[in-house]
């Protein structure tokens, strides 16, 4: 074959729009699941066992079904169900929102549970409360630890907004594949697009290999 | 009577900026136990580890039974077969049992029949004492035990000389005789050794020779009485008073 | 609102959803075993003492997990035609990509695994006289196994939902025939429910297993 990317930087400028909306939907959706997943992994940690149970069923099915049947029936058949409309990009940020912040109740939980009961038995000795103790003592050295992997976390959710294009929100995949059938380039388009998006990704995966080289535990 | 096991010449050895060993010359004669002392960060190690080079010199030779150990074109795995090494952590592999650990290299370097391997496995583990733990895993035994099933495995290969890195250091104190012991009888049998140790009595009853290392040098050496009792240089002499508080 | 539900739609056409299954279990097994193996060739490679393979495993793993897997997906799907000259089936340009991505993946995990290991270990078989050859199969393997297990399970999972990407392209998996029969019967929200509810009966026990693997194998370090 014969490669010609004249087409593709001809359009790079709408290639680029692609790119913006990838990047707000992805940095949206995560500040939201960091909020939410927080809100998650405290009642999946409550005193009261129903609480714990509602909390690790939403993680078990957000975790346990792909990301895309999830954005189908967010998209597709809550609407239906419920009479709301809402336009592709909220529906894209409200889905991978959701599937994001199960992940990172699980961190956070994890990233608590690792510190040691010596810590707290050490924190309690001294006389203070379990509150203090969760305060002073066990997150400032589980925060460390939750780091990387939310970092981590958030470079997947940024490759996972390429599904987005798939329920037409016009994100960067989505412009690849309609410059692809405008320039009949697809090839050239596609090559291009992976490349943009190792671009925005690379920073990212430098930043989490510090935090993991930083405060990695193993 | 010059029957030389292993000759250094002008030993030099750098981690990048930091130079470790600075031009380290020994001879050892068969049969004779070389205790090497010295302050933490002086060397000993790296220099223990050049000699079967898990560690690459940078500059100056090793002969191994007047052969050259350093060239370019050196079998590496067949010098180090001849060279047996005992490290402070026992290294054991975690996933084979006490004899499997024992007959793994005459299996797999010397190729030799499992049958032989294994009697003469057990052979060794009865010497230092373990008959009775063959077929453990090296997680259920303790660290003295562990040290003496590291020490069979060594000895499986028929080394010609037997590097020991501080091989009591990760023991708890009640544990540390039954290595020595062991490395005692190996002296008495008459196996050439090189002996990273603290242990003062070892060096006082074993060695035949022992060496002060200061800074990637030998400072000072001589036999165990010179050494302990009228050492020449004052920093040996601080060194071993250090040693001897540390010890009560 | 109240809102109609008629499951009836979903129990017609239920074999049409019963061989997509069929379809995203296939798929996922197979792409698992060509990544199983590809992707030990590229941890070797990545693990080997010469500079220039091991910077060519390297870009290989990086160029395929920083990347969206929709892109690689439909990348291969129009490349491996053009580079072939062989014209590929959607199922099989899918079980490349997902070869071809798994493989970085495992690589990764593989190599985690033997670094993992430990120093120690290698010294003191290379102080027996073995062969890096032989220290890799006899000491490093085996005890990299059993931690290479737990994450390779983790992967497992993300590529049995994964596979669903695939109806991008136009394979009859679970997930486009959910797609086709949600238009075609006008009934999305059964469609899509049911489709969601399959996958999770399918995927929730295996996410059970593999915590328990991970306890089992935290637990006997
Ligand atoms: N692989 C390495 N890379 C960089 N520096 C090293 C390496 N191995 C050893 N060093 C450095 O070389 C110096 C000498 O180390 P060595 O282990 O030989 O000392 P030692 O005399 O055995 O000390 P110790 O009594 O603590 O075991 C130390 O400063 C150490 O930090
Ligand atoms: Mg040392």
């Amino acid at each position: 074959m014969e490669w010609n990317f004249a087409a593709v930087f001809e359009h790079l400028g709408f290639l680029m729009a692609g790119a913006v909306i990838t990047v707000q939907v992805s940095i949206l959706s995560m500040i939201i699941a960091i909020v939410l997943g927080l809100v998650i992994a405290l009642v999946r940690m409550a005193p009261l066992a129903s609480l714990r149970i509602v909390a690790s069923v939403y993680i078990d099915i957000f975790r346990s079904t792909p990301l895309l049947a999830q954005l189908v029936w967010i998209y597709f058949a809550f609407p239906i169900l419920t009479g709301i409309r809402v336009s592709p990009f909220v529906a894209c940020t409200i889905s991978l929102s959701l599937y994001a912040s199960a992940y990172l109740a699980e961190i956070y939980r994890a990233g608590i549970l690792s510190i040691s009961s010596g810590q707290r038995h050490a924190g309690l000795a001294l006389g203070m409360t379990p509150r203090q103790v969760l305060t002073r003592v066990v997150l400032p050295q589980a925060v460390t630890r939750m780091l990387p992997p939310m970092g981590s976390q958030f470079i997947t959710l940024f490759k996972d907004s390429a599904l987005v294009s798939l329920v037409t929100l016009q994100d960067l995949m989505w412009s690849a594949q309609s410059l692809a059938a405008f320039t009949l380039r697809t090839v050239e388009v596609l090559t291009v697009v992976a490349i943009i998006y190792m671009a925005l990704t690379i920073p990212q995966a430098f930043i989490v290999n510090h935090l993991h080289r930083r405060f990695g535990v193993d | 009577m010059a029957d030389v096991v292993v000759r250094v010449e002008d030993l030099h050895k750098s981690f990048d900026d930091l130079e470790v060993l600075k031009g380290v010359s020994m001879e050892v004669q068969r049969g004779e136990v070389v205790v090497i002392i010295g302050a933490s960060g002086s060397g000993k190690s790296t220099f223990l580890k050049c000699l079967n080079r898990l560690e690459e010199p940078n500059r100056g030779r090793i002969f191994l039974e007047d052969v050259e150990i350093t060239g370019q074109k050196t079998d590496l795995p067949k010098v180090r077969r001849n060279i047996g090494m005992i490290f402070q952590q026992f290294n054991l592999f975690p996933h084979m049992s006490a004899i499997q650990n024992v007959m793994e290299g005459p299996r797999t370097v010397l190729r030799m029949s499992g049958e032989r391997a294994r009697e003469h496995a057990s052979q060794l583990l009865d010497k230092v004492g373990l008959s009775d733990k063959l077929d453990v895993k090296p997680g259920q035994l303790s660290g003295g035990q562990q040290q003496r099933v590291a020490i069979a495995r060594a000895l499986a290969m028929e080394p010609k000389v037997m590097l020991f890195d501080e091989v009591t250091s990760a023991l708890d104190p009640e544990l540390v005789g039954e290595v020595l012991t062991v490395m005692k009888q190996l002296a008495d049998e008459g196996m050439t050794m090189l002996v990273v140790t603290h242990e003062m009595q070892f060096g006082e009853r074993v060695a035949d020779r022992v060496v002060m290392f200061d800074e990637g040098v030998i400072l000072e050496e001589g036999p165990p009485e010179k050494i302990f009792q009228r050492a020449e240089s004052e920093r040996t002499r601080r060194f071993l008073n250090q040693l001897h508080w540390e010890g009560e | 609102m109240k809102y109609q539900w008629h499951f009836e739609v979903v129990w017609e056409n239920f074999p049409i959803m019963l061989s997509g299954i069929g379809l995203t279990i296939a798929l996922s097994i197979l792409s698992m075993l060509a990544g199983a193996i590809l992707g030990m060739v590229i941890a070797l490679a990545r693990l080997s003492p010469w500079t220039w393979l091991r910077g060519l495993a390297y870009c290989y793993t990086e160029l395929f997990r920083t990347t969206p897997l929709l892109v690689q997906i439909v990348w291969v799907f129009y490349v491996l035609p053009l580079v072939t000259g062989i014209a590929f089936t959607p199922f099989y340009s899918g079980l490349v990509a997902f070869g071809l991505n798994i493989a970085a993946f495992m690589a990764e995990i593989y190599r985690a695994g033997i670094t993992s290991v430990g120093q120690g270990q290698t010294q003191a078989s290379l102080a027996l006289g073995m062969t890096n050859a032989q220290v890799m199969r006899r000491i490093l393997i085996p005890q990299a196994v059993t931690r290479m297990i737990p994450p390779i399970g983790t992967m497992w999972i993300s590529l049995f939902k994964d596979t669903s990407l695939v109806s991008a392209i136009g394979v009859t998996e679970l997930m486009y025939q959910a797609r086709f029969l949600a238009v075609d019967t006008y009934r999305p929200v059964e469609i899509f429910t049911v489709c969601a509810l399959i996958y999770f009966v399918i995927t929730f026990p295996q996410s059970i297993g593999v915590n328990w693997l991970y306890h089992k194998y935290r637990t006997r370090e």
